[in-house]
């Protein structure tokens, strides 16, 4: 069981306060949902975490012990699903399994992933937007980070492989804490067991779909 | 180690060229020099700019920005130095 959390995290963009004081925790066996409009500040948060972009201030705690964002990358502590792809194109699928897994049997994990043995043969760059980020999701969760961030983890994905990764992240908790933020919020909620929407710069916790819309994240016309 | 093998030479065929470039203008005993500084320079700032976002690549395997240009530039000074001694002895 371990546990990650973010305390005090507070970014800027010019004049513009994006998050302010913001606080974050997250623990094994848990999927977090991060819900908010664009620009408000998700994406930020994740890659802050991730120790890819600067924070004006941020305390960190692995395990309970403080720790920086630049070494969670060197500690492994944290799997990252960007927004962008971020796959070699030039490379075929199954050259990119063992450049991610030495041992065959966490390679044939990935292998026999459903919807897989159909593109093995495909590079990575004449992947559908759909398939590469299925594929890139199945890479980043089945390395062994005991978290995972994931950043529109079903955006462009077809109906059958969303079901595929919903299956896929229930079955990583029994490990892993994730963090996913996404637009698709009803693919994020049946799937989450506790959600925050980021207004304001703030957290505020989300029990249930009709709270999206009481705070503004959803339209009226959903009620 | 594979996904470093990768890296390694996306960023070294940009050097590569650099430092051929290097070495026509200057002399052929810049080529060593030129594959750890001017022309690894190059191909860093060129996988900077074309492959930003495959940096997250290696991010996910442990691998930092500065542990990968470390790496590259340590496997070049090794591959070398022996052709820098032979310029410099003879």
């Amino acid at each position: 069981m371990h546990s990650l959390s973010v305390n005090g995290f507070s970014r800027s963009f010019g004049t513009k306060r994006v998050l302010d004081d913001f606080n974050l925790d997250i623990k094994s066996g848990e999927i977090l949902g991060i819900f908010g409009r664009n620009g408000c500040g998700k994406s930020t948060l994740l890659k802050v975490m991730f120790g890819t972009a600067k924070a004006d201030s941020i305390n960190m705690y692995y395990d309970g012990r403080p720790v920086l964002p630049r070494d969670i990358i060197p500690n492994s502590y944290i799997g990252y699903l960007p927004q962008d792809p971020f796959l070699p194109k030039g490379l075929k699928v199954r050259d990119i399994i063992p450049m991610y897994f030495n041992k065959s049997h966490l390679q044939d994990k990935v292998f026999y992933a459903p919807g897989i043995h159909r593109i093995t043969n495909t590079k990575a760059g004449n992947l559908s937007l759909g398939e590469l980020r299925y594929f890139e999701l199945l890479l980043v969760g089945n390395l062994d980070h005991p978290f995972l961030m994931l950043d529109e983890p079903f955006s462009m994905v077809e109906p059958l492989y969303k079901e595929h990764i919903k299956e896929f992240l229930n079955g990583l908790t029994a490990t892993k804490g994730i963090i996913i933020t996404d637009h698709y919020y009803k693919d994020v909620l049946s799937i989450s067991t506790s959600n925050i929407l980021i207004k304001d710069g703030k957290a505020i916790s989300i029990d249930k779909e009709g709270e999206l819309i009481q705070k503004g994240y959803l339209p009226e016309l959903l009620k | 180690m594979r996904a470093f093998v990768n890296y390694y030479i996306t960023v070294n065929v940009v050097n590569l060229i650099a430092s051929i470039i290097v070495a026509i203008m200057g002399g052929w005993h810049w080529l060593p020099l030129s594959l750890c500084t001017f022309g690894l320079g190059m191909g860093l700032l060129t996988y900077n700019i074309f492959y930003k976002s495959q940096y997250y690549f290696y991010y996910n395997l442990g691998y930092t920005k500065k542990r990968l240009a470390a790496m590259v530039f340590g496997c070049n000074a090794l591959l070398s130095l022996p052709f820098l001694l032979i310029f410099i002895i003879f």
